[in-house]
């Protein structure tokens, strides 16, 4: 079930309907039984592997309290284990297996190891992680077990972040079950309009987007350096637009319930360097890294060279988090370089007091947000290049090449459409960067008949300018 | 129990604000619509304005792509010295094109001098066109024909009713496009570009063209379509643009029999003529934008040359007219 889908609002109106009306003691199930309708719209099967996972890591949790010393680590590395086995075999196999072939090859062996010709369950990657942070939670003594079963699985699997995050911590999460929801018509205003402009997001600016991005990047090398370009700066908008715009509905549909659900993006383009831009983007993910990889390994209290290993590592084990392709490793990687090249930069500029002489110029911050944005962009092209080979025509053309002409897309009105709503999009979260209009649930400057103009003209463009029927691209991770 | 209606009673009984922020929902509610209203509104007079529809015409050039493509509007209104309406949309089916007459005689009573009616080898060929066709006429769903048209196809009551009360969904990029040309008064063939020959001849090698079949229910259609034409126009013209030669020769026969067919039926009317330009321009690669659409220049030429066809058409429907016994006029 699609967050942009009739179905959907249908479905969350009959959610919130019944959970308001339901006694205390009941919600929870129901909340549960629309979340396993939720997650079974897609492949009922695969609810099998999210239950087979959620009594793993419920059991994992009872046992991690009751026992100490070693056997406790015993218990998490089972749950770590089944967790990272699960996405091993539907993610990782195929890629692992094509790998082999390709050593072997090189030996001149062949491996006759077929591959799994499975769907990935959607949102696999949301929902392992979010379950690994519950039984590290409690094996670090910050969270108590969850005795109730149910609980624990509406913990995994509530239905708004269940495929596409935010990755909740249980500390955030779990007490949430046990607070009584009041209905409110204040958190039912502002959640709408969370998910309106959630909405607006996703499909006037991302899906329009998309058609053009995939034209091109299903077939690169038909076009030129402005064509690639283009393509490629449409790429960041829509990704952007896609996941943030779902992370935007997910956050506002819990809102209604009462509950809520951690920050996912704080407009990541307006970073001004690449430490700041992963404070920005996928905040769920990037503290999950964080707090569960980088910190364990030692975090910055290492020395230097094990620091450059953390950093790497975590940036690494990201790219692999969202694909497994080599495309995705390289992604990981660039920003992995990006980070040490800033670091090393900031620290020359401490060193020679440079970077007091260039803060002093009224456009720097203009400079470094261009500068960040530049090189997410060309990140970008192995996020969503179909190989590395494409990846590397496209980057070595996209600023060279500019002799053959642009392609306008299937409609060139549709194209500056595309360029005047990316304008808009812009214009809207400037004023949110100067914190004048607001940002998911902060307060507005801005006057209150200009914001509800404001909504109703994001609904009427919805209604005029929607594309339909296109799946969040963060579904497949 | 496990339905406790005191539950949310007492919510709200408790929201202090609920009933004001009703009233806001309500104040929004009303804002959202009269918003909707008044962009549709403009957006619709536009496209209205695009497609003709907005004052009596002389002359009504109804079709699809082809049509809209092979006839300059402006250049056949001067050639021809008359108001020509151009209600041409991309892809609609020989139904469709039904549903494009009834309209437009529901907004503009009354006959026409000419009307023009795009013709082609594909005529009774089903396959191809769009299913989803019907959403082309979203925009003019207050007519009492388009409504019923779009409520008979919608693919369920939401598809319906969402574009009913909704009704910037019944707009898209493509309609705000004509929206503006029509205010504009910009009818130009934008499709600039020649055939690709060699590409056409690869496609066609490999059998990668549009067949020509014969639907029944598109033929009735096409033979119900006629009699409602000679009733609302002094003359009409089933009009055969051009197409390229390399693909006409691809389906040549088939070609054949539908124009024999159009031939047959037409000759059931006096005033229903068959005019085929395709034979005089169909070995002209450089007036093509692709197998079956013109480019600016072939537009421009195709006009020229239709407009003189057209005149001498309605020259000779009038003289014949005035010989008629004064009971037969």
């Amino acid at each position: 079930m699609l967050f942009n889908s009739f179905t959907y609002f249908v479905f969350l109106f009959l959610v919130v309907s019944f959970y308001f009306l339901l006694a205390q003691k009941w919600r929870n199930i129901m909340l549960l039984m629309a979340s396993c309708y939720f997650y079974m719209y897609f492949i009922p099967v695969y609810i099998l592997i999210l239950g087979g996972t959620i009594v793993i890591d419920y059991f994992a949790g009872i046992y991690l309290e009751k026992f100490q010393g070693e056997r406790r680590r015993y218990f998490l590395i089972f749950s770590i284990v089944a967790n990272i086995g699960v996405l091993a075999v539907f993610k990782y196999y195929n890629f692992l297996n094509d790998n082999l072939s390709v050593v072997l090859a090189s030996f001149g062996y062949a491996n006759y190891i077929p591959d799994l010709g499975i769907a990935l369950p959607i949102g696999l990657s949301f929902h392992t992680f979010q379950a690994m942070s519950y039984t590290i939670e409690v094996y670090r003594g910050n969270q108590k077990a969850e005795h109730n079963f149910w609980t624990y699985a509406l913990y995994v699997m509530f239905f708004p972040q269940l495929v596409a995050g935010p990755i909740e911590r249980p500390q955030n999460m779990l007490h949430q079950f046990y607070e009584k929801h009041h209905f409110s018509m204040d958190r039912v205003i502002t959640a709408g309009k969370l998910i309106i402009w959630g909405l607006f997001k996703k499909v006037v600016i991302a899906d329009r987007l998309a058609s053009y991005t995939d034209v091109v990047y299903s077939n690169p090398h038909q076009y030129g350096g402005s064509t690639l370009l283009l393509a490629t700066f449409f790429f960041a908008i829509q990704i952007y637009c896609d996941f943030s715009g779902y992370s935007d509905i997910a956050i506002g549909s819990a809102h209604i319930l009462g509950f809520r659900l951690m920050q996912n993006f704080n407009l990541p383009y307006f970073a001004r360097s690449i430490s700041e831009f992963w404070k920005r983007w996928h905040i769920s993910l990037s503290t999950w890294f964080s707090d569960y990889v980088y910190k364990p390994m030692g975090g910055s209290r290492v020395p230097r060279n094990r620091w450059i290993l953390n950093i790497f590592t975590v940036f690494l084990l990201s790219g692999l988090w969202h694909g497994a392709n080599w495309t995705f490793v390289i992604w990981g990687a660039l920003h992995g370089a990006y980070y040490f090249f800033e670091y090393a930069i900031s620290w020359a500029g401490r060193k020679t007091g440079l970077d007091k002489w260039v803060a002093s110029f009224s456009l720097w911050h203009a400079v470094q947000t261009l500068y960040v944005f530049t090189v997410v962009l060309i990140a970008w092209v192995f996020f969503r290049a179909n190989n590395v080979h494409d990846a590397i025509y496209i980057i070595s053309h996209m600023f060279t090449d500019f002799s053959s002409p642009l392609y306008t897309g299937s409609s060139a009105f549709d194209t500056v459409i595309a360029m005047a709503l990316i304008v808009l999009l812009f214009i809207i979260q400037l004023f949110q960067y100067k914190g004048i209009s607001s940002i998911y649930f902060n307060p507005s400057k801005v006057p209150q008949y200009f914001r509800w103009a404001g909504y109703a003209f994001t609904i009427i463009l919805i209604g005029l300018l929607g594309v339909s029927s296109e799946k969040f691209i963060y579904f497949q991770f | 129990m496990l339905f406790m209606w005191n539950n949310l009673l007492n919510d709200i009984g408790m929201d202090a604000r609920f009933s004001r922020n009703l009233l806001r929902i309500a104040a929004f509610m009303v804002l959202l619509m009269a918003l909707d209203f008044a962009v549709t509104f403009m957006l619709e007079k536009g496209v209205r304005r695009f497609y003709g529809l907005d004052r009596q015409a002389d002359v009504l050039l109804v079709g699809h792509s082809h049509l809209m493509l092979a006839v300059d509007k402006r250049l056949f209104e001067e050639g021809m010295h008359m108001q020509v309406a151009k209600y041409t949309r991309e892809g609609v089916n020989v139904a469709d094109r039904f549903v494009m007459l009834e309209h437009y005689f529901d907004s503009r009573p009354g006959k026409c001098r000419l009307i023009v009616y795009g013709i082609d080898p594909w005529l009774f060929t089903g396959k191809g066109l769009s299913a989803n066709s019907y959403k082309l006429f979203y925009p003019f769903m207050d007519y009492s024909h388009v409504d019923s048209y779009v409520r008979t196809h919608a693919e369920n009551p939401y598809d319906y009713f969402s574009h009913k009360y909704f009704r910037s969904s019944r707009f898209n990029s493509l309609l705000i496009n004509s929206a503006l040309r029509g205010y504009l008064g910009n009818w130009s063939n934008l499709k600039f570009g020649q055939l690709d020959t060699l590409k056409l001849k690869r496609e066609i090698a490999v059998g990668d063209y549009r067949r020509i079949s014969f639907d029944r229910e598109n033929i009735d259609t096409f033979n119900n379509t006629l009699p409602y034409l000679s009733a609302h126009a002094q003359t009409v013209i089933l009009l055969n643009t051009p197409i390229s030669g390399i693909l006409s020769r691809a389906v040549r026969g088939d070609d054949d029999k539908v124009m024999a067919m159009i031939r047959s039926m037409a000759i059931r009317y006096p005033n229903v003529h068959v005019v085929d330009l395709s034979p005089e321009f169909e070995w002209k690669s450089e007036c093509f934008f692709d197998p079956i659409h013109m480019n600016p220049e072939g537009q421009k030429r195709v006009t020229v040359a239709f407009s003189a066809v057209a005149e001498s058409l309605l020259v000779r429907t009038a003289q014949a007219s005035a010989m008629a016994p004064i009971g037969k006029r």
